[in-house]
């Protein structure tokens, strides 16, 4: 047992990095294809669903189900805003995220939420609200989700500064594994001893004591790192 | 040093795989919603066969709101759940809210007739709801006490244990 882990001993950076990766990349894939199955099974997500029976198509097809067929949505008089406020809103929509498709925002989907999103964010925009109303206005009801930019305040915050930690950590590891590689190539630590010489080791056998081939091997190592 | 990096690194991957493990297997039928514990957001319902509801004339009785289509699958799945509930609990004080949002009004009076529903049913004419309730898609359902508070919000299909550990507490 002892004799087959020694031998596997190389082997373990190696396994231990490929299973990490190996666990990593599983969770992710697992995590993104739920997210998914979640969306389209459990909650009933449109773009999964059959069309309905008008022939509208899935809500994943919204110009099908447009204002003329989706009450939920006819029902919402458009508002008319000034060029200025509809700049505004069109950047309020790129700030939030689409609830149902979860990837684009509410400016990008056409998903029967975003459309009914849209005419909200305008509607409140008409009734003089700010941005950071407008954006409250969501946030109340859906939480921080919601907006695709993390808030830079309270827990949003590990958002921005969980990468600049991650890219110091790397900096850090890898100052310490240059600093141990030039250790071990220049000599011993320290540097004001030799390594030690054959005879001085007791790790190092005597080649001729050794199988002929077994000697000669060790001998031309030896030589090779002028032991 | 050096000797604490190994652990380190392989204790940080195993938080983050935890960590979205936990998210992947946490399911999402019961999901915090900030609505949990605030005042429900008053609103007014044509229904379907023409009565007027509003949120506020049903205070002091626990109320069932629920979010559907007659295109959803899932929607299909809970229509005997919540019409099973409204049959048992609503003779005991509960009231059931159908909200059909984003749906054509013949599809949704015939999705109501293919599943026998009888309770409280209407569109969400403005889509105003479903956008005060958080909606993320169909169906969806929010529980309301008698009080007026949002309790619970269960995203996916109702089950019926859901169904009776929410209302149990509430009915006569």
């Amino acid at each position: 047992m002892a004799g087959a882990l020694r031998l596997l001993r190389p082997l373990r950076k190696s396994a231990l990095a490929i299973v990490l990766g190996a666990t990593a990349a599983i969770g992710m894939v697992a995590m993104i294809t739920t997210a998914g199955a979640v969306g389209a099974q459990e909650h009933g997500q449109p773009g999964t669903n059959p069309a309905p029976a008008n022939g509208a198509g899935g809500a994943d097809r919204p110009e099908a189900l447009g204002a003329a067929s989706v009450p939920g949505v006819s029902g919402a008089s458009p508002t008319t805003l000034d060029p200025a406020e509809e700049r505004r809103a069109q950047a309020l929509e790129g700030r939030l995220k689409c609830p149902v498709c979860r990837t684009q925002s509410v400016r990008e989907s056409t998903s029967f939420m975003a459309l009914e999103m849209r005419a909200k964010v305008r509607e409140r925009i008409a009734a003089g609200d700010t941005d950071e109303e407008v954006l409250q206005f969501f946030v109340d009801r859906y939480g921080d989700y919601i907006l695709l930019e993390p808030r830079k305040e309270g827990f949003g915050l590990v958002a921005y500064v969980l990468p600049f930690l991650a890219v110091l950590s790397g900096g850090v590891l890898l100052v310490l594994r240059v600093r141990r590689a030039r250790v071990t190539r220049g000599g011993p630590p320290g540097g004001s001893r030799a390594w030690p010489g054959r005879g001085d080791d007791p790790a190092i056998p005597d080649p001729a004591a050794l199988e002929p081939a077994a000697g000669e091997r060790l001998e031309r190592e030896l030589k090779r790192y002028s032991v | 040093m050096p000797k604490l990096i190994r652990p380190t690194v392989f204790a940080t991957l195993l938080a983050v795989f935890a960590l979205l493990a936990w998210g992947v297997l946490r399911g999402s039928s019961n999901v915090a919603s900030p609505l949990e514990g605030k005042p429900a957001t008053d609103f007014e319902l044509q229904t379907f066969d023409g009565r007027r509801v509003a949120l506020s004339d049903l205070r002091g009785r626990p109320v069932v709101l629920n979010f559907f289509a007659s295109w959803c699958l899932a929607c299909r799945d809970e229509a005997a759940v919540l019409e099973e509930g409204w049959r048992t609990y609503g003779p005991r004080g509960a009231v059931f809210v159908g909200v059909a949002v984003s749906d054509d009004p013949e599809d949704s009076l015939a999705f109501i007739r293919r599943y026998g529903k009888t309770y409280l049913l209407g569109p969400d004419a403005k889509g105003s709801i479903g956008l005060d309730y958080g909606l993320f898609g169909v169906p969806e359902t929010v529980f309301i006490s008698p009080d007026g508070q949002v309790l619970h919000k269960a995203i996916g299909p109702v089950s019926r244990e859901q169904l009776t550990s929410w209302l149990e507490p509430y009915v006569s």
